[in-house]
Order: structure tokens, then sequence, then C-alpha cells
């Protein structure tokens, strides 16, 4: 039986190569890629699980028309086709071509990608977003002080002595890189985990910080001043690499232990000893999680805790660093992530990029001149993942017409005039980068397409054609709708780095020039070209202070005391990314629908057992969910994970508000203060 | 060679990859539409009734190897702990977990298992079917369907959790140790599809077994896998802890283990089958030495019933034949065997050769031997220790009628004494250990047992005999009820129970 190389596209740090066993034209078995040396053990449960996703009976196969609310026909590609032209042109004809909105998020990674906004601008113009909901706002941070977002390899976490998982749960998140934990553990190193939640990767850790949500800012300042305190400071690091140090000094009088203790909520003992960690064992490596970047003063944070790294000297060594995002392998465009999230200082007339995707719902709703009109939505599920449900809801429903392009029926898709099916990960080849580890990847099509599905460049292409737009014109941006056309576009893009698809299709192969050890030659791309404590230009851009500060988020126990007493987190689990995967059921028998955890005491005072049901609530919204014991919370704090749908209870996000973290346009999710009670 | 599992307790994170790996190897492989599970699950069973049965040692490639799994939320176990609790279905691997709510004097941690592919296997020679076979090569123990009748008495026997009793196919399915890819030298699916190198697969006896992991069974079976514990068998240093009032109020619920694998509504009809031997039994010999005589309709209904009832539960009533096919080891071959001796022998007395006492004498003892057969199949499954004696127990169940039917005071007397203080004692032990005593189940379980029997003896001896049947009808209910087949999920909630006292 053929056997092939190929990869998941997932929006996860892992990005696992795959091999992959088809027998007579079905994948038969999914196993580890020994090539990937970030995920040589294989894929987690969701990469196995593809052999019931890509065949169940629940995924779209055909193009689908809106009936009624909820009901769905199907609908053949041709009458699809027109009835999108149809609108598309009604649309146009009253308000242009930026009264369509282009809205593509993060469901799947690939250059192909790309095809879609170049479609829409060849059309003629669109409306899209900027921002981005995942990790903007420590992107930013990062290439404030650093320079430029990159890291050491996966594996180079072993080398540490001192490891700290910052508002990072990898054992459900980026569960392969807990295989290096566990070698840095076996030669003695120590584990620190900082998270409100006592989770799985606490589980092996040596201690476990449990701040209030939002606090970690505070938190680092506090341990900075505690280790220049004991003179543990790498001076000659500082001197010679870092920017601004003395006046960030001066700025952390006030973070006495006391104060770091009230505002974090940490005891002094647990500040003491991670000082003292800190200041005594190296190499130290932070990797911080994204989670706690999604605040609305989460980058101010994310600078003050790279901070830490600055002034012990832990940046450019073996087993030292800062392990958030490598974009090393961001090499086919022009800018590196988060520059591609902004906004441009320019509008080129063509592509109006003008609604923040934090605040899709709200800024979707305020687009005039011209309005909105018509929807094209792919590779994601705002509905139920971008914040304040509410308001993506009622904007969506004010369009005149919505195409979604998705896999299976989700509450994005439920809203649609239109639904297109779209191609799973096994049925069109693209190549794939990733966020953790430099290597590029074949994700490889190893099967035809079930069903009537198109990939979406065909559909680009046969609507297009529909269009009017010549074969000719759709080169200029497409490949042609064959198997051998998308190779050859791929290729293309590849030349340049000398790397061909042959070469992908035996194994991953590392981008060209990739450092083991990052910033190892202590250059940094920042204007002093060295780390920067102070950054003019974070002051200038988002109006922060230049030094790391804290400020307390938006909603948070001291900044919006009162009728909502408890922080709601919605983190993902292993189950899940985001809203992909839940509905299988081989994920199923282990996450059988979303539940409220929630801590011992807060549980106990609002009358609440195992199992009840509680109604969680806000201003903006209230889920209904059965109620979990976890002694492990904080109190104070309650987790429902996000991604599932309306149908299984209903999205976290109906409970959230559309609002931006502090820097790089992201998504302030955990900015939500909620009451629970029966019922 | 042979293998064992390696599971390394720090390197698991509760994933489930295994789980589905297994799954992943056991569909795909066997199957014509992989994406299919209902097709693929008629497929299976089509071709398990066509197939022939196989030599034994013969390895267990081309047998059905399909654990399917259930759609339906509801068996899925959510409320009881952090997120969702492991169900307990079809899965050959099951991943349990100590202190999923995350109690702050207790580390939380995982384990994945599967059939240990046991040395000394409770499985194999447990089962009157002898469906199970060892395969000296790998160790791999492998169930074979074909010969499997559905009976699940290895499902009690194992107390590891590993025989899983397929309800669509009506046979016990498990791991396999996958063979197959053995000989192709490859490791078995989930290990080589742990995503964090926690499962490894190596020869078998290498080093330290550390067998004394929390939640896993001391069985004395010798299994074959190899575990690395803790290497801090502690919890993080935590920054607070919730109130120990706050979390006292939640224990109980927290550390319920839901699902229990004998249950008085499951096994009724076996409830009903031992009480009708043991009535049989003691009524025959009573008959034989002056006591009521016993009328052959009523013998031959009852025995007649009793074994078709025996047989109602099996998953394949087709092959209840081969129950009596491990007689060399199986307790319950041993059990279908001489009730079947019983019966037949004593019809055959009853019926045609009422002269021969001999062929009498034989049913007799064939009868109490049975009842000796009866009991030594639930010492698998007594909670108190395997040793203990249960004043249900069939075999002084049949003494004390045989003590009232027979005449035989001293006999009635002195096992209803030790019934009465075996039962006490119980409830005594109970009421200690906080578990429900249902005083007026003791109430009618001792006046209908006990007082009434020895009123009415002289007044109406059947009358009596009826009341004590009754009584012992009470306790052998709540025999069944009490029950409890030791498992690795048991196994983790008592030691946490145990930890938190």
């Amino acid at each position: 039986m053929p056997v092939f190389t190929t990869a998941c596209p997932r929006n996860c740090y892992s990005t696992c190569a795959l091999r992959v066993t088809v027998a007579d034209g079905r994948v038969t078995a999914i196993d580890p890629h020994p090539g990937n040396l970030a995920t040589p053990e294989g894929a987690c449960l969701k990469g196995l699980s593809y052999l019931e996703r890509v065949y169940s009976p629940d995924r779209i196969l055909q193009p689908l028309r809106r009936v009624q609310e909820g009901v769905f026909e199907p609908i053949g590609w041709e009458a699809a086709l027109d009835l999108i032209v149809e609108k598309l042109l009604q649309a146009t004809a009253r308000h242009g071509p930026q009264s369509v909105l282009y809205y593509a998020a993060s469901g799947t990674k690939g250059l192909l990608n790309g095809c879609g906004l170049a479609f829409w601008r060849a059309f003629g113009g669109c409306t899209t977003t900027y921002g981005d909901l995942c990790w903007p706002a420590g992107l930013e941070a990062t290439r404030l002080t650093l320079g430029e977002n990159t890291h050491s390899a996966p594996w180079d976490l072993a080398n540490a002595r001192l490891l700290v998982l910052w508002g990072k749960n990898a054992a459900e998140t980026n569960i392969h890189q807990m295989r290096f934990v566990e070698q840095a553990l076996d030669q003695g190193a120590t584990l620190v985990v900082i998270d409100p939640r006592r989770t799985q990767t606490s589980e092996r850790a040596h201690l476990l910080l449990q701040p209030k949500p939002g606090t970690d800012g505070a938190l680092a300042l506090g341990v900075v001043k505690l280790i220049l305190e004991a003179g543990q400071a790498d001076s000659e690091f500082i001197e010679t690499h870092v920017q601004g140090f003395e006046p960030f000094a001066e700025s952390l009088k006030s973070w006495t232990p006391a104060r770091t203790a009230e505002v974090t909520g940490v005891p002094e003992t647990q500040l003491q000893h991670l000082a003292e960690l800190m200041g005594r064992v190296k190499p130290m490596t932070i990797c911080a999680g994204f989670g706690m970047q999604r605040y609305t003063n989460a980058g101010q944070s994310m600078r003050a805790m790279q901070a830490l790294l600055a002034i012990t000297g832990n940046i450019g060594k073996p087993g030292a660093g800062w392990v958030y995002a490598n974009l090393a392998t961001q090499i086919f465009g022009p800018v590196k992530d988060p520059l591609g999230f902004f906004p441009p200082a320019q509008p080129d007339g063509i592509a109006r990029v003008s609604i923040s995707t934090a605040r899709l719902g709200r800024d979707m709703l305020a687009q005039q001149e011209p309005p909105l009109a018509f929807a094209w939505i792919e590779r994601g599920n705002p509905v139920s993942q971008n914040p304040e449900t509410s308001k993506v809801l009622e904007a969506l429903r004010g369009l005149d017409f919505r195409v979604v392009v998705d896999e299976r029926m989700t509450d994005t898709a439920r809203e649609a005039d239109l639904i297109l099916p779209s191609k799973s990960l096994f049925e069109q080849s693209d190549v794939i980068g990733a966020y953790w580890h430099a290597y590029l990847q074949l994700r490889q099509k190893v099967i035809e397409p079930p069903g009537e599905v198109k990939p979406e460049t065909e559909i680009y292409w046969a609507l297009g054609q529909r269009l009017g737009m010549t074969e000719t014109e759709l080169r200029e941006f497409l490949p042609e709708p064959t198997d051998a056309g998308v190779e050859a576009w791929l290729q293309k893009r590849l030349d340049p780095f000398g790397i061909s698809l042959d070469q992908l299709r035996e194994g991953p192969v590392l981008v060209p020039g990739t450092p083991e050890v990052a910033f190892a030659e202590l250059r940094f791309a920042t204007p002093s070209g060295k780390i920067e404590l102070w950054s003019e230009e974070a002051a200038r851009r988002w109006q922060v202070g230049p030094l790391p500060e804290y400020r307390e988020p938006v909603e948070s126990a001291a900044s919006s005391p009162g009728r909502y007493p408890l922080h709601l987190l919605t983190p993902n689990t292993k189950n899940g990314i985001h809203s992909q995967f839940l509905t299988l059921s081989v994920i199923r028998q282990f996450e059988a629908g979303p539940a409220l955890l929630i801590g011992a005491e807060d549980a106990q005072s609002r009358g609440l057992r195992p199992g009840d049901q509680a109604r969680i609530f806000n201003d903006r919204g209230e889920l209904r969910l059965p109620v979990c014991l976890d002694f492990g919370l904080r109190p104070g704090v309650v987790v429902v994970f996000n991604g599932w749908s309306a149908q299984d209870g209903g999205s976290v996000n109906l409970l959230s508000e559309g609002r931006e973290t502090d820097m790089g346009h992201g998504a302030a999710f955990h900015d939500n203060r909620v009451e629970v009670e029966r019922g | 060679m042979a293998f064992q599992f390696v599971f390394d307790l720090n390197r698991c994170t509760g994933c489930q990859a295994c789980v589905v790996g297994c799954w992943m190897e056991h569909r795909a492989r066997n199957s014509e539409d992989p994406g299919n599970e209902m097709e693929n699950h008629r497929g299976h069973r089509e071709r398990e009734r066509e197939s022939t049965e196989k030599a034994p040692g013969e390895p267990a490639c081309g047998i059905p190897l399909c654990p399917p799994y259930s759609s339906a939320p509801s068996v899925v176990q959510l409320f009881g702990g952090v997120g969702p609790g492991q169900k307990s279905g079809p899965n050959w691997r099951q991943v349990h977990t100590f202190n999923a709510f995350h109690h702050p004097n207790l580390p939380c941690f995982h384990l994945s298992l599967a059939c240990h592919h046991c040395e000394d296997p409770a499985c194999l020679h447990n089962c009157p079917a002898n469906a199970y076979t060892k395969d000296p090569a790998t160790g791999a123990v492998a169930v074979h369907a074909e010969r499997c009748m559905g009976c699940r008495y290895c499902t009690w026997a194992c107390p590891h959790d590993a025989p899983k009793f397929d309800a669509t196919l009506g046979t016990i399915e498990k791991c396999t140790f996958c063979p197959e890819r053995i000989a192709q030298g490859l490791e078995p699916a989930c290990v080589a599809r742990c995503p964090v190198g926690a499962l490894g697969f190596e020869a078998r006896n290498e080093g330290d077994k550390h067998h004394d992991i929390p939640g896993f069974p001391s069985s004395g079976m010798d299994p074959s896998i190899r575990f690395v514990p803790l290497r801090r068998n502690a919890p993080p240093e935590l920054g607070f802890a919730p109130e120990p009032r706050a979390m006292a109020g939640f224990l109980g619920q927290l550390l319920q283990v839901s699902e229990a694998k004998i249950t008085l509504q499951g096994e009724w009809t076996l409830v009903l089958f031992t009480t009708v031997m043991t009535v049989l039994s003691a009524w025959f010999i009573a008959s034989l030495i002056g006591g009521p005589a016993l009328p052959v309709w009523l013998f031959l209904g009852l025995g007649l019933g009793a074994m078709l009832l025996s047989a109602w539960h099996l998953g394949h009533r087709e092959r209840a034949w081969r129950a009596i096919l491990n007689l060399r080891t199986s307790w319950l071959s041993r059990e279908i065997f001489l009730t079947g001796a019983f019966l037949g022998f004593s019809g055959l007395y009853l019926v045609y050769l009422p002269w021969v006492k001999s062929l009498a004498w034989a049913a007799a003892f064939a009868g109490f031997l049975g009842l000796l057969a009866i009991d030594r199949i639930y010492r698998v499954a007594l909670k108190r220790g395997r040793r203990s004696l249960h004043s249900g127990q069939t075999l002084l169940n049949g003494h004390y009628l045989l003590g009232l039917l027979g005449g035989l005071p001293l006999l009635a007397f002195g096992t209803a004494a030790l019934k009465i203080a075996l039962y006490v004692h119980r409830k005594h032990h109970f009421a200690r250990k906080g578990r429900p005593i249902r005083p007026i189940l003791s109430i009618l379980r001792l006046s209908l047992g006990f007082i009434s029997p020895f009123l009415l003896m002289s007044w109406n001896p059947m009358l009596a005999v009826l009341s004590a049947v009754l009584g012992d009808f009470v306790d052998r209910c709540e025999f069944y009820d009490e029950l409890e087949v030791p498992s690795p999920a048991l196994e983790l909630s008592s030691v946490m129970r145990a930890r938190l006292e």
C-alpha cells in the first residue's frame, strides 16, 4: 500500500509531519514521520482522528443552498456559481466591490491561502479585516523587544536547566514540546508553570504560580525587582545588549513583594521562590503561551516577561531564551507577522482593510461608504470563534448574501445562504510553514476530493471564469485547476530557496539558514540593535509607555468590581483546535460537550454540585452548562473551553466583548468577567 | 521473543492518542470501508459467523478486530472531574486518570492500560469455553471470537479490565498485542502512535517492573508491562488550596466510580439459577434421607428452566456447549459440568432408574460440588477479599436447606448460626466503612430466613422451607449487589479515598 509524506495544516504549534497509508484510494492509517525532529513520535489524537474527519457522514460534499433557517438543500455547482455571480453583481452595482467582505481565518495553513485575497483584488476590490484573533500582542511585544519573532529549535529546550511555561499548557496545545520538557527534567532541570489553572502541564512542575488572570505583567515586574535586589542580574550582558535598563530598573520602585503579591494574588513566598530560581539557575527558557496575551494589557505584560530574560542574560545561549513564535518559515511574503496584521498606512483603494478581527461584529455594523452587503467566509467560524457572538450574528444577518466555504455545518455555515464544500488536508497539495519549528512541509494530496468537493483555488477559478476573467488573467494569481497546475505554482514559489517539491515529498525541510540557537550572535533587529526594554516605537505606535509597565486589564477584579465577580477563561483543550474536531465521535468519547469548570469554594458558595446546570452570564450574554469541579482553579476563576457550537450549548464568545489587545490588534478574549448561578 | 509494554507515568499526558491509534489500526486493517463504521460492523459480524475455528497458537490476524466507537455522548460520563471523565466502552485501551479534579494534596497522573498479556492470565484460566490462547513466541494472549460464547466471565476475572464485551458482536474482544505488526518488526499501534513516547515496547522482563503503581491491581498474574514511576510523586508546590471543608462536600461524588460490571439488574437470571440449583440439590439429597419427596415434574421443570436461564445472558447461546471445555482450570466450566451431571444423574434416577441408589448418591455429590463451584466462580468478584465467606453463598444455603428439609436440626441450627454470624458481621463492617446497611432488607432477610422457618417448622415444614429460601434469596440478591470486579478505575478511586482519609 502506498505511503505518503504529508503534514497537518492546523493552526497549532506542532504542525506534525505525517506518513499516510492509502489503500484503494482511501486513507487507512496515519503514522509518525521521523523526519520532523520536533514531532518524531507522531500526531496527537486530533491528527489521528482525520481518519474519521475526512470520511465522516457529517462532511459537506456538495454546495448547499439555504431554503429556510437551518434548512439547506443541495444545489449543483453551476447553479451555485450563478447565484454567487448574481449576488456579487447586485452588491457591486449598488455599492461597489468594497461592499463585499472577504473574511478568512486560520482554519488551515498553506501558501495557496493567499489566492483568496488575490482573487478579490482581481475582482475589483473588497473589504477585509486586519489583526488576528490569536497571538498579535505577544508577537508585537517580542518584535519591539527582540526585533523579530524567532526562537531556538524546539529540541533546544532539553538543554534548559530552568523551564518556565508561562500561560502555556503545552501538554494539551503543544504536546510534542512535552517530550523536550521531559528530557530536560530527566537531566535534573526545574520546571515552573505560571497559570491560573492547575493544568496537565503543571503536574510535572516543581512550582505552580497561579496569578489572577491578566496580572502576568505585574508578576514579571515584581520578580525582576527581586532579582535585581538580590544582585543576581547579569550586569555585563545588560551593559552590552540591553537598551533602557536604567530607567526600567528605576520604574520598578513600587513593585515591592507585598504589592506584587497583592496585585497578582501570588503569595510572597512563591514570588521569592521564583526569583531565587530565576536568579540562580541558568540557562532559563521562558515559553509563553497565547492565552496569557489575550488581555487588554497583554503586550506590555509580555514585554515585562521578556525583561526577565534580558536582565539574567538568558538570550542567545543554548537552553536559554524566549519561546513564543518562530516565524522562520514565513519566507514567501514581503513582511512577517505581526506587521502583516496591521492595516496599511496607505490604503490602496482596492482592498479596504478596515475591520478589526477582534471587533468583527461591531466594525462590520459600523462600516459605511459603502456599507457591507455580501460576505465570503473561508477557513473560519467567526460566529463561534470571534468575540461577541451576538454582534457578529447581527452583522452577518444584516447582509444581503453570505457564502461560507467549510467542511462541515459550523455555527457560521448555518448562517450562510450558500455553503460551498471545502477540501480536507488530504485533497490538495500545498506548502505549509509552522510557528514552533522551522520546517517547510508539503501537505500532499493523497486522495481525490470526495463528492463534489472543490479546493478553494478551483472554486475561484470557476468563479473567475464566470465573472469574465480570462485564463491568462486567472493564471496571474491562481494555479491552474489541476494537480500539475498546483504543483507548478508551488514549485515556482519554492525555487528562490532551492527547495524542490520532490524533496518535500520525502520529508520536512528546514528553512535554509535556520539557527539551532536564536540570537546566538546577539544582534537584534531593533532600532538600537539591542534588546529594547525602552522602546520608542512601542510608545509611538501603541500609545503605551516606552517601558514595560503594568496596567489593570479593562475587566478585572480590581478595575471592574461589582456585578461580575468571576473571571472567565476560555482556553483550548487537547481535543480540539478552536471549533475543529469537536464534532467527531472519536473525540466526543473523551469530551462529550462543554462544561463549566469551577473551584470548590466558588461552587460551594453558589450551591453548585457536580453535574448541576449552571447559568454563566454577564451583560453580553449567557450560557447554560453542566458543572465540573476543579480544585486546582484559583478562586474567582472559572473556565469554559472554547470551540463548542450553538447546538452543543453555545460558544464562549456569547460572553466575550470585541476588544483589541493593547498592541498588535489581537483579541482580548480573556478580559471577561461573569457571574455563575444555578439554573 | 516475548514482549512487554513499558509505560512512563511522567511522560503520559493523558492525551488518548494511544486509544485512537489502536482504533485506527484495528478498524482500518479489517474492513472494506473504513469510513462507515456501521457497515464495517456488519461486515465483521458476518465474517465472524462464517469464520471457521482456528488452531490454538495461530496468530490472531484475520480475527475480527473492530473496537467500534459509540457516538452517543450520553454514555460518556461527563461529570465528576476536571473535564469529562473517560467512558469505559469497547475501546481495547483505556486511559485512567488519578486525581482528575486536582486535589491539592495529590499529584494527577494517567495510566494507559490495555491487556498486559500476562504470563499467568486469569482470562485464559477462567474462560470456560477455551476461547483464549497464549502465544508462547510473543507472549500475546488472544481471544478467538469464534470460540467465545459471550459469557463475559473473563471480564470479571481480569482485574485489569482488559477483555471487553461487544454487545453487537456478542463476543469478547481485547487488545491483541498487534501480532501482525510484531511479525513485521513494528511496535503495537498504540505504542507507535504515542506522540510523547510514554508507551514503549521491549523484550519481556527487562528490569524491575515497578508494579506497585496506584491503580494497577496486584494480581499475581505476572503482567507483561513495566512501569516507569513518577519522578516526583507529589503535586507541584501550590500557592493556594481550597478550604478542606469546601472540598469535603464534593469528594464523595467525585470519587464515585459509576460503571459497575456486575449489577443485580444485569445478573437476575443468575440469581434465579443459583437459587434454584441450591433448592434442587438440597431437596434431592433430603429426599434420599427421608425428607419430603421431590415431585418429578417440579424437579424437571425447575432444572430445565434453570439451565435455560443460565444460558440466557450468553452472547452466543448456540455456543453454550462450549462451556464445559475448560474443566482443567475454569470453575465456571466445572460448575456447568457438575450442574449438568447433577441434573442428568438425578433425572435419570428419578425417572428411569429409581432403584440405582449409587446413581442418586453420585447425583447428590455432583449437586453439592456444583454449589461449591458456584461459590468459587464468584470469588473473583468478592469485594472484601477473595477468600471471605458470605452468608448468601450457595453451599451454605444448600446445607441450611438440607438441614431443614432432611430433618437434620443440628445441621440446620449450625448453618443458621454461621449464616447469621456472617450476616451480622458483614453489616457491621459495612456500617464502619460507611456503606449502606439497608436495615429493611436486613429485617426481611433475618425474619424470612431464620425466624419464621423455626416458628413454622412444626406447623408446616414446607412453608418453613419456602420462607428460608426466600430469606436466602434476599441475601443472594444482596450478594450480587455487593459483588465488585476489581478494575483500575476502582483501584484508583480507592487509593485516592485512602490517601485523602
